[in-house]
């Protein structure tokens, strides 16, 4: 009798650690990313890599990304002031180009092409990855909008989800856009102007709106360096 | 057979007459009013959730209000319909060909959502699988380049002699992130620039272009793009 009443105690305690090993996302979550406006006008991969470098403490500028995947010369780092160079598409960035940036950089991520779940016990969801909670993952995501017709072959952009709420049955998901730049070029000469901006849509219309379809995720960063 | 020819033209009459009456236009207004009806009012309740879950006494500046109490008397103004030129269309613009066949329907109904009179920001209402659904809520900056050339619109429309009846859609090139107030109507298709740094593509917010001169310039700009990077 003895024997089983603590066989009982052993089960239940190894249950307990079990549960309590889980991520147990709550209804509303956030991740602590300070809004950054991107500084050129096709640099929200770099900003949005800023924004989520910073949160991990191992910040990445912007113009250091943009120097690493395109080159130099042009140094892209020096400010927004005199005839500041980096404009235009060129500066854009594909896929693989944000994938070598992140390693470049000593950061680890996973990496999906596609959108993330709202909840699924058995893929990585956004509720588990944005949940700063215990055993939860505690990441913002960097999400790739492609823009309709034919997502993936009409360009795209990049914005950084924080957070999300699910109340009353709706579901939401909040998020920086690093979009307008902080920094213009009407003439020769560069000015700073204010930039970026915060939103939240619900989770459907965010997954695909008509106009851009989310087409790929970078989550759950580690940094790896020093 | 007066009598009988009489009857017959009476008959065609009323025929031709219920005929135009069934297939012009008009007969569908009743269920376009419906479906107005339930858009606003879908739209006025998912402003009402955006603002009861989301703004708080700490983000509410991020969307465009100058105090939490100014949320509480936020109402939507008119909507606009959105379209979409997407960069692969763009790039094989025809001069002359004019917007209409680029013109992709996002089946999305884009709300100034307003303080007094004042544009505070703005949320999308999106027709999804046959149902409405709340699109973005916030955008500040883009959302103020378009207010100010709706302000505008009546002096624009007077300046090119345009007269009613014309349409007016909110029309994005995504791949640019260029926005334009779009005119169609019996005097042609016009695009405005209601957009953030429109000195991009040598253009000027508020100026009230052909769509072709506007079209032939973005084409140049589309080209240079590739299709796989993102901005």
């Amino acid at each position: 009798m003895r024997g089983k009443i603590i066989l009982l105690i052993m089960v239940v305690f190894i249950l307990l650690a079990l549960v309590s090993g889980c991520c147990n996302p709550p209804k509303i979550a956030s991740v602590g990313v300070n809004l950054i406006p991107q500084q050129r006008d096709w640099w929200c991969w770099a900003a949005t890599t800023e924004m989520i470098s910073e949160y991990y403490g191992h910040k990445v500028n912007q113009c250091d990304s943009a120097n690493y995947v395109h080159g130099t010369p042009p140094d892209c780092c020096t400010g927004c002031t005199g005839d500041c160079p980096c404009w235009g598409s060129d500066w854009g960035a594909t896929i693989n180009d944000i994938k070598n940036n992140w390693t470049n950089w000593k950061f680890n991520y996973t990496y999906l092409a596609s959108s993330l779940p709202w909840e699924d016990p058995n893929k990585d969801d956004v509720k588990d990855t944005l949940s700063p909670t215990a055993y939860c993952k505690k990441s913002p995501i960097q999400v790739v909008w492609w823009w309709y017709p034919n997502p993936g072959w009409n360009g795209g952009h990049v914005v950084a989800a924080y957070g999300y709420a699910e109340i009353g049955g709706v579901k939401y998901i909040s998020y920086f856009n690093p979009l307008p730049p902080d920094c213009e070029k009407p003439g020769n000469v560069c000015n700073q102007v204010t930039g970026g901006e915060d939103a939240v849509s619900t989770y459907d219309a965010f997954v695909d709106d008509g106009v851009h379809k989310w087409g790929d995720s970078f989550y759950d960063f580690k940094y790896i360096g020093p | 057979m007066n009598n009988v020819n009489q009857i017959f033209y009476k008959f065609l009459f009323m025929s031709i007459g219920l005929s135009l009456l069934i297939l012009s236009p008009k007969i569908v207004y009743p269920q376009d009013v419906k479906i107005q009806k339930q858009l606003i009012e879908f739209s006025q309740k998912s402003l009402a959730e955006y603002i009861k879950n989301v703004i708080t006494d700490k983000n509410f500046a991020n969307y465009g209000f100058k105090s939490l109490k100014e949320t509480e008397v936020a109402r939507l103004g008119d909507p606009y319909p959105v379209m979409v030129i997407g960069l692969k269309a763009l790039k094989a613009y025809k001069s002359e060909t004019g917007a209409k066949p680029l013109l992709m329907d996002a089946k999305t109904f884009w709300f100034p959502v307003m303080v007094e009179g004042v544009t505070r920001t703005k949320i999308e209402i999106i027709e999804k699988d046959g149902k409405w659904i709340a699109g973005e809520f916030g955008g500040v900056r883009t959302v103020k380049e378009i207010e100010i050339v709706k302000k505008q619109l009546p002096e624009l429309l007077e300046s090119k002699e345009v007269k009613a009846p014309y349409k007016i859609m909110l029309i994005k090139i995504p791949a640019l992130y260029a926005e334009f107030l779009y005119i169609e109507s019996s005097q042609g298709e016009f695009l405005i620039p209601a957009m953030v740094q429109p000195q991009r593509f040598k253009l000027q917010n508020g100026q009230m272009y052909s769509a072709d001169e506007v079209l032939s310039k973005l084409r140049e700009f589309a080209k240079e793009i590739d299709e796989n990077k993102v901005m």
